[in-house]
């Protein structure tokens, strides 16, 4: 238990140089983007001291190590700086954005999770049948469709033809959220079915599932005990990765749903060269996704036993547990 | 048998070992057909100036707008452009932007995965600094790449390219790490060669296959993030043909003029999912191990 502590722990703390780094990435790319700001906020007639006012307001004054430090402090006080846009704090603007990004991406993680394990297992049980080739099939139509595209026929066929969803908007009814939902969670969901069912294959294919059939186990508990618990740590780390997919992506369907949530803010931002605001949207989506990889860690090693003693006797590495490739 | 394996040419062993990879691949139908797919879309972007039925931005007021037909298979756009022209010469750019991307992600990709792999002193700093350009989600990565390059044909391919390649650094670190302690390594340094040597041609040669592979699938998730990033604005710009722009030109016609949207969106869904089930199939091929 101890060890297990210290794991978590370690982990919590990796997660600071880890934000830095990021940030540091971040601005570094950002700082040669082009345009001056308070060129671009006062116009070309401002006064040099009008000029250097505003970005002494807005702290973009100084050298770049100058200007990274201070950005880098700000950043310990929980400050990211004020938007070029607004003059507002940027993680003000963000915080009123965050629920409605966060919200999407669970319920698009719970559909694709959900969606993805189901029908992993049902092609991996009826391996080489046509229900097989029908999941495996549509996970790769999945895979392959830009979710873009997805969300704008999803809008063609139930909000121009069939009338039955609102085409955009968050918020007003539940409704809303049904389209961005599935543009999200369907993609998710294909990479997670690829890799529920490569290694469900594996597991089933090992002595133990052998030996609870012949001892007369029930169906349901040995694809459900014996086998899908087994195989669920590769599984785990897939979804993992579509957390920070599912984040990202919330740039894309935001901005085809008008959703005002961060994914949009940041494209908005862009789009008026906020760069601040850019900069802080993307640290802030790095940050959670960071999070939300840790907790799915921490909650994978109280289900699976196997992890739990890994970390109390450290012989294992992680890797030795994976028993199937994990799809990208 | 093994006598005449012992006796065989270094060339023709190679060709042997295509013609098995090719056998096995061959028996993936699926892939068979993505692979001509891909082949087709190849042709079309090459022989695009011929096939194409107009000029890409051959502007014609008179016939803005005019629903599919039989001079117009998919339509026309609002600024009467025929919308088959422009998805044939967009064609290249989907195509250029996959390859150059995915070349530039598999250069970059290699020497850092090589470095880290071979060399154990660097290996910690070069993965730390790999595994911070993980921690950003692609897409953001690309986004802010492009934002300070500026759009345009060019800088769109170096944001893919640059954001995928930590993925190609591990990968190939972890087949170098795997390829490094077997015994014909030992025995090339036993004779005296030199590291460049047993990098190039003892050790790359072995990593090649997981690395084709990678870089078939993320040939198709370059696609789907350039053509994301056209969509938003920040890539490829008007009147550039590029497919995820004429998505994003055709949606303010979504309600009357449908074809705007769903032609383009088909179009790269083809060429990604036929990527998509090359490399699946290559991957099979290349490691039968892996097959399922």
């Amino acid at each position: 238990m101890v060890q297990l502590l210290s794991y978590i722990s370690k982990r919590l703390l990796w997660i600071i140089p880890v934000l830095f780094g990021v940030a540091t990435v971040v601005f570094t790319i950002l700082y040669f983007a082009p345009g001056d700001p308070a060129i671009m906020a006062l116009g070309d007639g401002a006064t040099p001291e009008a000029l250097h006012a505003y970005r002494e307001e807005l702290g973009i004054n100084g050298t770049y190590l100058e200007r990274l430090t201070r950005y880098l402090l700000n950043l310990c006080k929980g400050d990211l700086g004020l938007s070029y846009r607004s003059r507002m704090p940027v993680i003000k603007e963000l915080a009123a954005r965050f629920s409605v990004t966060f919200n999407l991406s669970l319920w698009s993680i719970i559909l694709g999770v959900f969606l993805g394990i189901l029908l992993g297992i049902i092609s991996a049980l009826k391996r080489n049948t046509i229900w097989d080739s029908l999941a495996t099939g549509l996970a790769l139509f999945g895979v392959s469709m830009p979710m873009f595209w997805q969300g704008l026929m999803m809008i063609l066929l139930f909000s121009v033809h069939l009338r039955w969803l609102p085409a955009s908007g968050y918020g007003r009814t539940w409704k809303q959220m049904i389209m961005p939902v599935i543009a999200l969670g369907v993609n998710s969901s294909a990479t997670i079915m690829r890799t529920t069912r490569s290694c469900m294959l594996e597991v089933l294919r090992q002595d133990y599932i052998t030996t609870a059939k012949a001892k007369g186990q029930s169906y349901g508990i040995i694809v459900l005990k014996h086998a899908l618990r087994n195989a669920m740590i590769p599984i785990a780390t897939v979804i993992g990765l579509q957390m920070n997919v599912l984040l990202a992506g919330s740039v894309i369907t935001e901005s085809i749903f008008s959703i005002a949530g961060i994914g949009k803010y940041l494209v908005d931002s862009i789009y008026a060269r906020d760069y601040a605001a850019v900069q802080g949207s993307v640290i802030l989506i790095a940050f959670v996704s960071a999070i939300m990889n840790l907790l799915i860690d921490i909650v994978y090693t109280y289900i699976d036993p196997r992890m739990k003693t890994m970390y109390e006797t450290k012989k294992k590495s992680r890797k030795t547990l994976k028993t199937c490739e994990v799809a990208q | 048998m093994s006598g005449e394996k012992e006796h065989m040419t270094e060339g023709a062993r190679s060709k042997r070992q295509r013609f098995v990879i090719w056998h096995r691949f061959k028996k993936n139908k699926q892939a068979v057909v993505g692979l001509v797919v891909l082949c087709i879309f190849i042709l079309i972007a090459v022989f695009a100036d011929r096939i194409a039925p107009y000029w890409y931005d051959d502007q014609n007021p008179s016939r803005a707008l005019m629903h599919p037909s039989g001079e117009f298979i998919f339509g026309t756009d609002n600024l009467g452009r025929d919308v088959l022209s422009r998805l044939i010469y967009g064609s290249r750019y989907s195509l250029m932007i996959g390859f150059f991307a995915v070349g530039i992600s598999v250069v970059f990709g290699t020497i850092l995965g090589v470095i880290a792999g071979y060399y154990q002193k660097l290996d910690n700093i070069i993965m730390r600094t790999m595994d911070l350009f993980m921690a950003i989600p692609q897409i953001l990565l690309a986004i802010c790449i492009v934002t300070a390059l500026g759009s345009g044909l060019f800088n769109l391919m170096l944001a893919v390219g640059l954001s995928s390649t930590p993925q190609f650094a591990r990968v190939v670190r972890a087949s170098v790490l795997s390829t490094k302690e077997q015994e014909f390594v030992e025995a090339a340094r036993a004779i005296g060669a030199n590291d460049a040597r047993i990098i190039i041609s003892h050790i790359l040669p072995n990593s090649l296959a997981p690395l084709i592979v990678q870089a078939t699938l993320a040939m198709a998730r370059a696609i789907i993030s350039a053509s994301a990033l056209s969509f938003l604005g920040f890539g490829i710009q008007p009147p550039e043909p590029e497919w995820g722009a004429l998505l994003a030109a055709g949606r303010r016609f979504i309600r009357t003029h449908s074809y705007l949207t769903v032609v383009p969106g088909l179009a790269i869904m083809a060429v990604v999912y036929s990527l998509n089930v090359v490399g699946d199939g290559l991957r099979d091929a290349l490691d039968p191990r892996l097959k399922r």
